[in-house]
């Protein structure tokens, strides 16, 4: 389940712990997702409040926005097309028209917000409601101890993620300090093609491992496993990954591109270099630093607690109820 | 090391390092700010992977076959159908081309 769908449920979740009604219901309904209504089956009563979480192109959801009901839009942003054009057209093109329908599909509703405050910046609002990240599962961890440094990355497979640059400097860190270290880059690929082509980048590097579709148990095993969290993507709403390398203690490396600055605070070591050398640097430094790791762990500690979900709660209820 | 000293630590590191070696051959990832007419040219004929026609549920794999069976059946009316919409891309590509040629003609004799 991707991660807007997995906030609308933890919103719902919410909502009946306060005794609201209501449902959900999407676009475009994988199958798979058992709790979503066909957006056509929307019949809102007029006193109801529409709450729209927009992440793509969605052109349904004029029909949507004709209602004369209360709405709010909640941007979890679009990825810029530019990344996306030589990789997959089509999920390209439906970027392309997100972002540009964006700002007038959030001016035809009455409240609108962001994950982030970069995210809310990109509207022209100061409304940010934080993800609700429920990081319980994180305990189902195995025990098993990772001997040799680990490396890990968990996110889309995508172009706009950068694993090509993730994988070049792990190519080094591995030459020039640690030839047994592993990469783990854990996410669904944008498409078939685009992972062929990562992999043959992984294979010249050497102990690069893809994975995805991943049960909350394995998932949580290879964050426990991991002694570095690398995310080098050159645009990101939120970046809910590194909350969840936070919860397990590891170091988090990133590139301070969109909403990460603000997400990481000062928990993250930042790194806009191109030079996977520096990369591989950090990495080592991260990987083999007690003192910087547990410092890290420190502040990633603080900054769970500022995304506490309770903290988040009161931020979606606040922004709800300026419109009851 | 505090974390405000790491970077600037790896950046001394990675400077004092032999950068022979360093490259590694594959992917490349470039953004695509502004798109040329050659590439514009290049896209206006589409050919669809037919590698991408797939199921993605579980045992997914009949479903795969038969979506592929159903492109296949199909095939002299999508042929059709893209033969058709490269036809108008492709004329109205000239058409840009032979306009962006007209307005630097015009811009240079003004």
């Amino acid at each position: 389940m991707d991660a807007v769908s997995r906030q609308a449920l933890a919103f719902r979740e919410r909502f009946r712990s306060w005794g609201w009604g209501g449902r959900d219901v999407a676009a475009f309904v994988d199958p798979r997702a058992k709790s979503f209504d066909a957006l056509k089956s929307l019949k809102p009563a007029p006193a109801d409040v529409l709450l729209i979480h927009y992440s793509a192109y969605a052109p349904r959801l004029r029909a949507v926005l004709d209602l004369p009901n209360r709405k709010l839009l909640l941007s979890h942003n679009v990825t810029p097309a530019r990344w996306l054009w030589d990789h997959d057209p089509p999920i390209a093109l439906q970027c392309e028209l997100g972002r540009r329908q964006l700002p007038e599909f959030a001016a035809r509703c009455d409240l609108a917000a962001g994950v982030s405050a970069y995210n809310a910046a990109e509207l022209g609002s100061d409304i940010v409601i934080p993800p609700i990240v429920d990081l319980a599962w994180m305990q189902l961890r195995g025990q098993s101890p990772q001997l040799h440094p680990s490396v890990l990355f968990v996110g889309r497979l995508a172009p706009h993620k950068r694993q090509d640059e993730l994988i070049r400097a792990f190519a080094i860190y591995r030459r020039r300090h640690a030839p047994d270290a592993t990469l783990t880059l854990v996410g669904e690929p944008l498409n078939d093609g685009y992972l062929r082509a990562l992999r043959e980048l992984g294979d010249r590097a050497g102990n690069v491992r893809f994975e995805h579709t991943l049960s909350e148990r394995e998932l949580a095993d290879r964050y426990a496993r991991a002694w570095v969290f690398v995310c080098l993507s050159e645009h990101e709403g939120f970046c809910v990954p590194l909350l969840e390398a936070f919860a397990a203690g590891v170091p988090v490396i990133a590139r301070p591109s969109g909403g990460v600055p603000e997400t990481a605070g000062g928990a993250a070591l930042l790194v806009d270099d191109r030079d996977p050398a520096v990369i591989a640097e950090l990495i080592a430094l991260a990987a083999g630093d007690d003192e910087l790791r547990a410092d890290l762990a420190r502040r990633g500690r603080e900054r769970l607690e500022f995304y506490a979900p309770e903290r988040s709660a009161v931020a979606l209820r606040a922004a709800l109820e300026r419109l009851s | 090391m505090k974390p405000e000293e790491a970077l600037d630590e790896a950046r001394r590191r990675a400077a004092a390092q032999d950068p022979s070696g360093d490259e590694l051959e594959g992917l490349t990832i470039e953004p695509t700010d502004r798109v040329g007419l050659e590439q514009l040219i290049e896209w206006a004929v589409a050919e669809p992977d037919a590698d991408k026609v797939r199921s993605t549920r579980a045992l997914g794999a009949p479903i795969t076959a038969l979506k592929r069976g159903m492109v296949h059946l199909t095939r002299q009316q999508t042929g059709d159908l893209l033969a058709q919409q490269a036809r108008f891309n492709l004329h109205l590509l000239t058409r840009v081309a032979e306009l962006e040629e007209r307005v630097k003609r015009l811009e240079d004799e003004r």
